[in-house]
């Protein structure tokens, strides 16, 4: 039988209680406010791309991991170049060079939307602050489920309600003696990784508990299928 | 006992949130295709200029196949120094491709 996702089958209702209100407000606006943003500063190419705002700091880390990406692939190439005219390597093997000629893709990727993801988070635990909403909820992008392995920091998180001081403790562990370091201060697990928030005000925290472990756990039975097949 | 508006408007919620969040990773994928786009690009450019160059270098046959002629270093030079300009130059096309919109925010 197939698993049915409990969040996609529930009707979508209105929104009645006064901190609901609020935070569909301040999300929506939020979220005009980015593609207004974006528009603004990233021109028609990067038309609907994810720089939610502004944000100087933002822009910067963008700059700096693309710029550190083209530096380290033209000076791989150009080193190349050099062996080949020097180092007495046959003419096949310099054709075979150029007719393969690519860049590392893996590491562009990273280096594009690792800060955009990481402000998306920040834009939203910036409203949890304003709203004085202490727990957050991880949730993970539908194209990004499949990415869950078992055992992975994905498995182990997804789905759990926590306080922002919970998470950002997570957040330092999992960020310790690794390479690739994430933005603690926006509960980054890893460098890019996909995960974003769901602040879940105090009212709601009995219902948040119940409904989340029905998210996890489906999310979690998927993925055990998955790795049976 | 969960109170059963409160599991509404929780549920609620959360397909929001749900939306917005696939909604922003559409944007990050948007992003990541238009990097991706411009790199394919790039490299077929190069690969093709490569190409081109590489056979303007002065090639001497040997029984394991075609090398670089050591006596005539001033050709092999000029040729590796348009070899070595055509990467700065598709480079250059990139950065402004990858960078431009974002360098008008300011750099670190």
């Amino acid at each position: 039988m197939a698993l049915k996702d409990p969040i996609r089958v529930v009707d979508r209702r209105d929104l009645q209680t006064a901190d609901l209100d609020r935070i569909t407000r301040a999300v929506q606006s939020d979220l005009r406010d980015m593609r207004r943003a974006m528009k603004e500063r990233f021109g028609a190419d990067f038309d609907s791309t994810g720089f939610p705002n502004p944000d100087r700091e933002t822009v910067a880390g963008y700059a700096s991991n693309v710029r550190a990406w083209l530096l380290n692939e033209s000076r791989r190439a150009k080193e190349t170049i050099v062996d080949l005219t020097t180092a007495g390597a046959t003419k096949a093997v310099a054709q075979h060079w150029a007719r393969g000629l690519s860049f590392n893709k893996g590491v562009l990727d990273l280096s594009v939307t690792s800060h955009p993801r990481s402000l998306q988070r920040l834009s939203i635990l910036d409203f949890a602050e304003g709203a004085e909403i202490e727990h957050m909820a991880m949730l993970i992008p539908s194209l990004m489920e499949s990415r869950i392995t078992p055992g992975g920091l994905l498995s182990k998180h997804v789905g759990r309600i926590r306080t922002v001081a919970e998470w950002q403790a997570i957040s330092k562990a999992t960020n310790r003696d690794r390479k690739g370091l994430s933005l603690i201060f926006t509960l980054g697990m890893h460098h890019n990784d996909p995960h974003q928030m769901l602040p879940v005000p105090a009212s709601l925290l009995a219902a948040a508990l119940a409904e989340m472990k029905r998210y996890r756990d489906f999310l979690l039975k998927r993925v055990q299928r998955w790795n049976r097949i | 006992m969960v109170d059963a508006q409160d599991r509404r408007d929780f549920q609620g919620l959360l397909r929001l949130r749900r939306a917005q969040i696939d909604d922003l990773e559409a944007a990050n994928q948007d992003l990541l295709s238009g990097a991706s786009g411009a790199r394919q690009h790039c490299e077929r450019r190069l690969s093709g200029r490569m190409l081109t160059l590489l056979e303007r270098l002065p090639w001497r046959d040997k029984p394991g196949g075609a090398v670089v002629d050591r006596g005539r270093m001033g050709q092999v030079r000029k040729v590796r120094r348009q070899m070595l300009e055509e990467v700065d130059h598709e480079f250059a096309r990139l950065e402004r491709r990858l960078l431009a919109p974002a360098l008008r925010g300011g750099s670190r």
